[in-house]
């Protein structure tokens, strides 16, 4: 069952319908890819921004990266925090994949260093707008014996 | 039966806490009685994880170890008691999250903690049928957010995800019979509506109408005319409410402690409820040799169980098995009371908190 506490946060919510679109991106970082320019796009665009072609085809990244920056979110806003202090990084997909920033779980605060090699793990997002739970990607480190 | 395991993963939340805290806290039985039930440290839900974040995880590392490509899978069963919707299956959200095809079965099974190896069942039966080429059974749960603070089970719930990959052909293990058992036992339930599991008292859960005679109905079926004799076993994978009860169950069904402790996690862990007994054959894989054959039975409350006998074949020595049960289990945080209740938001407040921006 539900739990009241669980919060629907008043900012940057998303309908049912906007989450639904984003889902291959959420779950699997799909974005797109340009055929006439070789440009790739995450998140996935409509229209390639270098040379405007239409025709673009859904390309899934890596999951794996490497941490190119990191930030800790020590003061999170009344009535939005849950986990305090909270990591998190932009990190660099291998391959040439895209920049992505999530927050970087399941390891202790010192660990989070620019270089670390993490790997998506799926975990729960904001809740849409009418309470709905969504999912989508965050990070956490690959262990040596990996 | 035709059909192996080709891959499997295990999922489970980092922190963890210390019965002692929570005995501090309620003191609602003697620590020693506590203690006795042999678990130490029990899973806490991370405010971000649920049944179907922990079950992505295990299916995602089972399909990387099956080599499968995942066009393959024509089945995914998710077994769990602790679904976050009631109408709605989290099966069809794990279709789209490992990027499966479109045109499979997908659905959530329920039998309390034996919703996992039913699930595996019913992927078996699938690709035994010839209707799947391929499928995955997952089973998890987050029993931790569904046992009440101060309830007997609070010093034994924990969560966790185990997933198998299944196919023809005998893959790492082949599976060479199952067979289950089913009674109607009201020993642990949760009505619609209600978050958090009940028991219906020590007439269910301390005698033996449950645990035993639903585990022993399923080892008798699966064995049947004692087939196979104790010691052609190498291991034994079981359902592990507490640290106490799988070497009890265990050893009434014949088997010793020195097949049994392979298999066994929950001293460090705790109940992970429908992935408790597939983490336990997960353990036994994990450190398992070529041609060793294996005996698994879970439970579930209300009541049943089911019974598997499987054999390694000589592709496991040849899997990469890391990072192991043990190594998870090892992962882990500690956590205090207090922060157990803040994650696993077991405390009342309204439903819109009053925010900075207000």
């Amino acid at each position: 069952m539900w739990s009241k506490s669980e919060p629907i946060y008043r900012i940057a919510t998303q309908s049912t319908a906007k989450s639904w679109r984003n889902r291959f991106a959420r779950y699997r970082l799909v974005g797109t890819h340009c055929p006439s320019c070789g440009m790739d796009h995450f998140p996935g665009r409509h229209v390639c921004p270098k040379c405007h072609e239409r025709d673009l085809v859904a390309k899934e990244f890596s999951r794996t990266g490497r941490v190119v920056c990191t930030a800790v979110d020590h003061s999170p806003l009344m009535g939005h925090g849950e986990e305090v202090p909270k990591p998190f990084a932009i990190v660099k997909m291998d391959g040439n994949g895209p920049h992505v920033v999530s927050d970087v779980v399941d390891c202790d605060l010192e660990q989070v260093k620019e270089g670390l090699g993490v790997e998506l793990v799926l975990r729960k997002w904001r809740r849409e707008s009418n309470g709905n739970y969504t999912y989508g990607y965050k990070f956490r480190p690959i262990s040596s014996e990996e | 039966m035709g059909s192996g395991v080709l891959g499997y993963g295990v999922a489970i939340p980092r922190r963890r806490i210390r019965i002692e805290e929570i005995n501090d806290v309620w003191k609602n039985m003697p620590l020693q009685a506590v203690k006795g039930r042999k678990v130490k440290e029990r899973g806490v839900l991370g405010p971000d994880e649920d049944t179907v974040t922990l079950g992505a995880d295990a299916a995602q590392k089972a399909m990387k170890m099956s080599g499968l490509d995942r066009e393959k899978i024509g089945a995914l069963i998710l077994g769990t008691q602790t679904s976050p919707y009631h109408t709605r299956p989290a099966a069809s959200m794990l279709v789209d999250i490992l990027g499966l095809r479109n045109d499979v079965f997908a659905t959530d099974i329920q039998f309390s903690g034996k919703s996992g190896t039913s699930a595996l069942l019913i992927a078996l039966a699938y690709v035994n049928s010839g209707m799947a080429e391929a499928a995955i059974a997952i089973g998890s749960d987050t029993l931790s957010y569904h046992v009440s603070p101060g309830d007997s089970q609070e010093y034994v719930a924990s969560s966790g995800a185990c997933a198998m990959v299944v196919g023809r052909g005998a893959g790492i293990a082949e599976i060479e019979k199952s067979a289950s058992y089913t009674t109607d036992t009201p020993d642990y339930f949760r009505l619609d509506g209600e978050r958090y599991i009940r028991s219906g008292g020590s007439a269910m859960t301390n005698t033996g109408v449950g645990l035993q005679e639903n585990m022993l109905g399923a080892w008798k079926s699966v064995n049947g005319n004692k087939a196979y004799a104790p010691d052609s076993f190498r291991y034994l994978a079981i359902q592990q409410e507490d640290g106490k009860a799988p070497f009890q169950v265990g050893q009434m069904l014949g088997f010793s402690k020195e097949q049994i402790t392979p298999g066994f996690f929950s001293d460090f862990l705790g109940d992970c409820g429908s992935a408790s007994a597939l983490i336990s054959l997960a353990k036994v894989l994990d450190g398992a040799a070529p041609d060793e054959r294996i005996a698994a039975i879970s439970y579930g409350s209300g009541a049943g169980s089911d019974a598997l006998i499987l054999k390694t074949t000589s592709k496991i020595g040849k899997i990469y098995r890391k990072p192991s049960v043990s190594d998870l289990i090892s992962r882990k945080t500690m956590v205090d009371y207090s922060t157990y209740i803040k994650l696993e938001r077991k405390y009342d407040t309204h439903e819109r908190k009053t925010s900075t921006f207000d």
